[in-house]
């Protein structure tokens, strides 16, 4: 079989895409491959950005229907400029946002500085407190392992367990979804 | 310091009532400018002065780019776009680029965390009176999802000749792309890295703290110094006629041509630079780099206007390079005596 990127060289690699509910497959020479790869790990941002945009965003048929509810911006305006219309738009767009910023920054939560006017009375000032994970909070934590896990078994080019971790992460998301 | 020319730190900040500038209205811009005014009146570490970018002339603008103090970006709000620059321009906040501010901080050298205690200092003044878009589980809000959580970007422009040389900086390229890092050319993102200078900064700004992105750009920047002083050094011994050559026939161009262009200019730049820095040339460090600044168009434009003469551009950088070389030349040392760093 060709490379379906290129059709010259023989394909090598198949990579499946998960947009929405649709699945697709492409066959690709290892020349291809590693033009994604790059295009995904460097570089361009814009290029490194519609990428990913295009790989982890539901179908354009559900996108173009996605307006923020704030500033009322269209979803697929953001896909265009690669810009946001208010902070409100994190919120409207949690659901397609969230995987993003997984995948741009390998992390969902931020760890940083606060506001000085949210943050909270010196440490011995507060009751200590048991806190108890919520379903959410488990699931966000497993996905977090299974992507790392992905990764790395990515980085050693062990392809057949990475793509266990992905169909592993891929139920997870519908369960979460489910749920 | 022979390989940092400049160490960077800037905080992409948002404020929470408002909607993102691709979003807002002129009176929004203003609203904006008018804070960052009200909030830096009384701000410590010196006085700042608002550039309108409407009030400025284009080859001023341009000028404010050369110099790192704004952004090409910033130049595309040609109405509503501003800076806040302090006396000492160690600190601007441009207003309404793709944020409403962006506060920056620079430093001659590698110390990244005083100019991350600079930038925080000036983002403390202005968030005093009204709050900036911050999200517990998000952190600070930010109009492209690039620059979400700490809105922190760290660099340091660095001097790589000897990495670029022998062919090394696409390998680097790629370790420091899985570090989170990435490299790019002397004007930021999509820029060519011309005379060799690089920029090593952040990508990712979610799930790490401040302290940890200004500690990853050191470490590898450092790691990176490290490297091309090395090759510095190896080269000296196993090209060290070759080098000297390259470096002092550049300089002879620099002295003595009557027309350059900014890619040619960029090219002997860099080979003066390395030869300030091998101290083969009879210029300090510091000298050299002001040309890095002043010897770009925008600045020979600006310098262009003062002279009797008419000349062109080309013609007025040869005339800049070489008033400024014989201006700053050390007395009683001869071009080429080399001696050991």
């Amino acid at each position: 079989m060709l490379c379906d990127e290129c059709g010259k060289n023989p394909a090598i690699f198949s990579v499946t895409i998960t947009s929405g509910g649709g699945v697709s497959n492409r066959h690709l020479c290892a020349e291809c491959m590693k033009k994604m790869e790059s295009s995904l790990t460097q570089g361009n941002i814009h290029s490194f950005l519609s990428s990913i945009m295009s790989m982890l965003a539901p179908s354009q048929a559900e996108t173009n229907q996605l307006k923020c509810e704030h500033c009322g911006l269209n979803y697929s305006d953001f896909e265009r400029t690669g810009r946001l219309g208010c902070a409100g738009c994190y919120q409207s767009f949690h659901k397609e946002l969230g995987p993003m910023l997984q995948r741009i920054h390998g992390s969902s939560q931020h760890v940083g500085r606060t506001p000085a006017h949210l943050q909270q009375p010196a440490p011995e000032m507060q009751q200590p407190e048991e806190h108890i994970p919520t379903q959410q909070e488990l699931n966000a934590q497993r996905m977090e392992e299974l992507r790392q896990k992905m990764d790395e078994a990515v980085a050693v080019e062990n392809f057949e367990a990475a793509a266990q971790y992905r169909d592993e992460m891929r139920a997870l998301a519908q369960e979460a979804g489910e749920t | 310091m022979s390989v940092v020319v400049s160490g960077r730190v800037r905080l992409a900040r948002n404020f929470a009532d408002l909607p993102f500038t691709t979003h807002g209205d002129n009176p929004q811009a203003q609203t904006c400018i008018d804070r960052a005014v009200d909030a830096m009146k009384e701000a410590p570490g010196g006085r700042y002065t608002l550039r309108l970018l409407k009030d400025t002339p284009p080859t001023d603008q341009l000028a404010l780019v050369e110099q790192h103090l704004i952004s090409k970006d910033l130049l595309q709000n040609h109405h509503s776009g501003a800076a806040l620059i302090r006396d000492d321009e160690q600190i601007s906040i441009m207003i309404n680029e793709e944020d409403h501010l962006r506060i920056q901080a620079i430093v001659k050298g590698l110390d990244l965390k005083t100019a991350a205690r600079e930038a925080f200092e000036a983002e403390e003044a202005l968030e005093r009176i009204h709050h900036f878009s911050f999200d517990p589980q998000l952190g600070y809000l930010t109009s492209c999802p690039t620059n979400t959580g700490t809105g922190l970007r760290a660099s340091l422009m660095l001097h790589l000749p000897m990495l670029d040389r022998f062919k090394q900086m696409g390998s680097v390229n790629q370790s420091v792309a899985k570090l989170g890092l990435t490299l790019r050319g002397i004007y930021g993102e999509g820029s060519e890295a011309l005379g060799s200078v690089y920029q090593v900064s952040n990508q990712v700004t979610l799930g790490r703290t401040e302290q940890d992105i200004v500690e990853a750009v050191t470490v590898v920047g450092k790691q990176l110094i490290a490297m091309e002083i090395k090759l510095r050094l190896k080269c000296l011994q196993t090209h060290g006629t070759e080098l000297r050559d390259t470096i002092l026939r550049s300089y002879g161009l620099m002295r003595y041509a009557v027309s350059m262009d900014e890619k040619e200019l960029m090219q002997h730049w860099s080979n003066l630079r390395l030869g300030a820095a091998l101290k083969l040339i009879p210029h300090t460090l510091e000298d050299i780099d002001k040309l890095l600044t002043t010897a770009q168009d925008a600045h020979v434009r600006q310098y262009m206007n003062r002279l009797a003469q008419s000349v062109d551009v080309k013609e007025a950088r040869c005339l800049l390079i070489q008033e400024t070389l014989t201006r700053t030349q050390k007395p009683s040392v001869s071009p080429g005596d080399a001696e050991n760093e």
